[in-house]
């Protein structure tokens, strides 16, 4: 219903959530800062537009969460990937990269016209 | 949809919304501050880094909702869209919306109804304080077990059980009378109960008005004091605040008010408290029992209905050990000849008595009825997912989750189911009024049936479980689509599917088999319930009118003032146009026992006595026999030059029991305590309590022995109802003070007698042609739809030289085959069935071979006829045209 800033991104955010949290569990503001730095600054992801996400994906079974403490005694929510959400991510991982590969080929046909 | 989005909102933030959307801004608080530290460490000012961490966030509020929504309001959501879209959906389609309404409408609409008296009659409990612990007391009898295996206790026995009892609360006892109300306007009879003292408190009864009686009130010196009903206070008395202290007449004595009881108080009528105590269908007047020194001593008199209210931990068990232990402990104070043994019933169960289990029966197949509704809708809803597969493949296709899909399916007919039960439950509550009205009057409670919130629930239950129900196997369908198939299987040249076949046939099977059931129950209830008219019931009259009189006794202290006024009666109403001849009777046929005592022959010397039986004594005139058409089997009625003589008739059932082999003319018997009396005729038996118990042993006396005989009988030339008025106003003419009461016609007194089978029948015969047609249709709805589905198969078939002989071979043999099958099951079902209602029948086997081949064959045609109409149409087909139109 409620149209979201993130609808052109939304399959993707989700799929660099997972991806993001395949690698260690963290809380929201470590995922946007992980995305960010593992893209090389390339992905500027809405911060804000995170936590629908995140919502969204611990209601599908993908993520769970649990309030815990940070290194600086801080109380901060952490994600963590479920059972469901790694094989969720290595389907859509697979998925993507079919799209991303045909989308090139298409690319690449117009290139060489 | 603003409008509902807001309230949700509103409403969500009340129920949930604060926890969730506090954690929610705890979360984000703590990202912009991570954020701000990062910017900070990169060199920028605290304010500015504080900025730029805000801004790169974003709306915190809207992310906020979007977070919530995720996680909360798409349940609701999505709910809403699916009703929008079903409800757009039926819109499109009005005849099949409103025949499915329709249909809901009338099997909810029943089946509230018919709880709604179940839930009254037998499921509710008593209005009374502490109803659970309430139980009826009665005694069983050795000497009476002929008659009835268990009567009411005498006053005897109530008095010693009342004072050593130590496991219940506190024991009452009642005894209804009628009495004439004088004082006020015209005399009426009125029903006057002596109530212990202690009635009223133990059963949790309120005064509108004064107070009631109370402990103490027994005491000798106040037997005159009186509280009367809320109605005979509205009636008599104009509802006047100064009622109490009043003095009124009834019966030969003044009694002075003491309240009024509230409107709500229900007091036990019928035979709520025992056999043999009819008490009246309300309460006028309340008296002190005040039990005098005859009453105490007289161990004949079981004309008390006692109840007794459990201690909280005790049980019926052994408040009757205690009881019997009393009784045997005062044997001979009580004159109990053998140890005198109580049989307690929970105050619920007696007064709901036999009522309960043809209700439950008519509960069971009003359910049946909805359930066949129920499959017949899921055809239906199956024909119309099938035909939809293409719209929900297209929907799997473009992204829709299949558990999706099945949650609009059952919200489809959800809402219709809804709105249907909506309908029904609108439509039950005149279903209520006409049951009521239906129903036979001694129906335990049955006034007290009224549409409440807790039927509602259960009538809108009924609903949502219906449209699960019948929508269950189409969403389970709907939701199975697999896009690819259906996408690429053109309607062409398709035949059916295997699940489909096989789905077909268990709803044809399943509503063949349910149908089956509730027809052979209706069956064996006709079939009773003709048996039962024409049973032979010992008399023949059919015109002939009764009324009741009653003589004041102040006015007709002896037994010849009796007698000349009913001879008085028998002259006057004798020359009224219209009218071929008068008797008298103490009691009607069918109406029950009154007076029961002793009989024994005389045997061995002069005067002395044989074995003794319980009989019913009847006062009867002369023509009496002749009015009513009851046979005289052997010797003479009653003559007028018997007077001053002892004489009887005896009932063929007791001339055997007293002489098995003899003829009992001229001899004599000891008729209760009186002299030796001469056998002068014998009449044929007369069913006494109800045409389906055997005839009573009856004693006929002459009315001038006693001179009582209460009711007179008028045989007329016509309807006997339009002599009412005219017979009225004669008996008023010359004798204005004697009340007139209870005016019916035999014929009225059958169908009294007969009403709660008929009740019974009615109701069961419509469920179940009700579910005969439904079925029928089902069963045409789904071979018309199959067949056309299947017109491609049928054109080629025809093409390649199938006559229509073999077509109709074909499909009569796939529809035949689970017709057959559903039969089988049927038939089973009811037998199991029929065993369980087997109390329920007369004269009828459950196994009765006549009614269970009449259904068969009955679903048998009609299901062939459902089937061979549409495979006519579709054999007409031009084999060419349903080729081409695939």
């Amino acid at each position: 219903m409620a149209a979201s800033s993130s609808d052109v991104l939304q399959g993707t955010l989700d799929l660099l959530v997972l991806k993001a949290l395949s690698l260690a569990p963290m809380h929201g503001w470590g995922i946007s800062q992980r995305i960010q730095q593992l893209s090389r600054d390339a992905l500027q992801i809405g911060q804000g537009s995170l936590y629908p996400a995140l919502y969204r994906l611990e209601k599908r079974g993908l993520v769970k969460s649990e309030w815990s403490t940070t290194e600086n005694n801080r109380e901060a929510k952490y994600y963590r990937l479920s059972a469901a959400g790694q094989r969720a991510l290595a389907t859509e991982m697979n998925d993507w990269r079919k799209f991303a590969g045909a989308v090139d080929l298409v690319l690449l046909a117009e290139e060489a016209r | 949809m603003t409008f509902l989005r807001a309230l949700w909102f509103r409403l969500h933030a009340l129920l949930t919304g604060r926890r969730v959307s506090r954690e929610i801004d705890r979360e984000m608080a703590f990202h912009v501050e991570m954020e701000t530290a990062n910017n900070i460490r990169a060199g920028l000012p605290p304010e500015e880094a504080r900025r730029r961490a805000n801004v790169s966030f974003g709306g915190r509020q809207r992310f906020r909702e979007e977070a919530r929504d995720e996680i909360r309001s798409r349940g609701l959501e999505d709910l809403i869209q699916d009703v929008r879209h079903a409800a757009r959906t039926f819109r499109r389609t009005p005849g099949f919306t409103a025949t499915v309404i329709l249909t809901l409408a009338l099997g909810i609409g029943a089946t509230t109804v018919i709880f709604s008296v179940a839930d009254n009659v037998v499921l509710r409990s008593l209005p009374y304080r502490n109803a659970d612990r309430l139980v009826g007391i009665q005694v069983l009898s050795d000497r009476l077990k002929n008659v009835t295996p268990t009567w009411v206790p005498n006053a005897a026995h109530y008095l010693a059980w009342k004072n050593a009892c130590t496991v219940c609360e506190g024991m009452a006892a009642v005894r209804p009378g009628q009495l004439t109300l004088s004082s006020v306007g015209e005399p009426a009879v009125i029903s006057v109960y002596r109530v212990s003292d202690n009635l009223f408190a133990m059963l949790g009864a309120h005064a509108e008005v004064g107070r009631l009686l109370a402990p103490g009130d027994d005491a000798p010196g106040n037997e005159h004091l009186v509280v009367i009903s809320d109605d005979l206070w509205r009636q008599q008395f104009g509802a006047r605040p100064d009622i109490v202290g009043r003095a009124v007449t009834i019966g030969d004595a003044q009694w002075t008010v003491l309240g009024v009881v509230a409107p709500d108080f229900r007091m036990f009528r019928g035979g709520e408290l025992g056999p043999f105590l009819r008490l009246p269908s309300r309460g006028d007047a309340y008296v002190p029992l005040a039990l005098n020194a005859r009453e105490k001593t007289t161990p004949g008199e079981h004309d008390y209905g006692v109840i007794a209210m459990l201690k909280p931990d005790a049980t019926p068990a052994a408040l009757r050990a205690q009881l019997d232990a009393i009784s045997a402990a005062n044997a001979v104070a009580l004159r109990d000849d053998s140890p005198s043994r109580t049989s307690i019933t929970p105050l619920q169960a007696q007064v709901v008595g036999n009522a309960g289990r043809p209700l439950l029966l008519l509960l069971a197949a009003v359910a049946a009825m909805l359930l066949i509704m129920c499959v017949n809708l899921a055809t239906l809803f199956l024909a119309r997912s099938a035909a939809r597969r293409r719209e929900s493949a297209v929907r799997v296709a473009l992204g829709a989750g299949r558990g999706r899909l099945m949650r609009q399916a059952l919200a489809e007919t959800v809402t219709l189911s809804l709105t249907g039960g909506l309908a029904g439950i609108v439509l039950s509550r005149w279903g209520v009024r006409a049951l009521v009205a239906l129903a036979p009057a001694d129906l335990p409670r049955i006034d007290e049936v009224h549409v409440d919130g807790r039927v509602l629930a259960v009538g809108l239950l009924v609903s949502v479980l219906a449209g699960l129900s019948f929508g269950f196997v189409p969403a389970l369908r709907f939701g199975r689509t697999s896009p690819g198939d259906v996408l690429k299987e053109s309607s062409r040249g398709a035949t059916e599917s295997r699940s489909g076949a096989r789905a077909r046939s268990w709803l044809i099977g399943s509503q063949v088999g349910l149908s089956a059931v509730l027809l052979v129950v209706a069956g064996l209830f006709l079939k009773s319930f003709v048996r039962v008219l024409h049973a032979d019931r010992g008399f023949s009259a059919q015109r002939v009118l009764a009324l009741d009189v009653t003589l004041p006794s102040s006015a007709y202290p002896t037994r010849a003032q009796r007698n000349q006024y009913y001879g008085e009666v028998m002259l006057r109403v004798s020359t009224l146009p219209g009218v071929s001849a008068v008797a008298l009777t103490s009691g009607l046929p069918l109406e029950g026992e009154g007076w029961i005592d002793g009989l024994a022959p005389e045997s061995g010397a002069k005067g002395g006595w044989g074995k003794e039986v319980d009989a019913n004594f009847r006062f009867v005139s002369p023509n009496f026999f002749n009015v009513l058409g009851v046979t005289l089997k052997k010797g003479r009625t009653f003559v007028e030059s018997d007077r001053g003589q002892h004489v009887v008739i005896l009932s063929e059932n007791a001339a055997r029991a007293l002489w098995p082999n003899e003829d009992p003319i001229g001899k004599y018997v000891h008729a209760g305590n009186d002299s030796l009396s001469t056998v002068v005729g014998v009449a044929a038996d007369v069913r006494t309590t109800g045409i389906e118990h055997d005839a009573s042993l009856t004693v006929y006396h002459p009315y001038w022995y006693r001179g009582y005989a209460p009711t007179i009988l008028v045989r007329t030339t016509g309807d006997p109802a339009a002599l009412t008025n005219s017979v009225r106003a004669a008996l008023r003419q010359f004798a204005p003070s004697v009340p007139i009461s209870h005016i019916r016609t035999i014929d009225q007194v059958v169908s009294t007698v007969v009403a709660q089978r008929r009740f019974e029948l009615v109701l069961i015969g419509l469920f179940a042609i009700t579910a005969l047609l439904t079925a029928s249709i089902g069963i045409y709805g789904i071979i018309s739809h199959s067949l056309s589905r299947r017109a491609n198969e049928l054109g080629i078939r025809i093409a390649l030289g199938a006559r229509s002989v073999n077509v109709h071979a074909l499909i009569l043999r796939e529809v035949l085959t689970p017709v057959a099958l559903g039969l089988i099951g049927g038939v089973i079902a009811s037998r199991v069935m029929s065993g369980i209602i087997a109390g329920l029948l007369y004269e009828v086997r459950p196994t009765d071979a006549g009614t269970f081949a009449a259904v068969a064959l009955l679903l048998a045609i009609v299901a062939t006829v459902a089937c061979w109409i549409p495979t006519r149409r579709a054999t007409r087909i031009d084999p060419v045209e349903a080729l081409r139109a695939g």
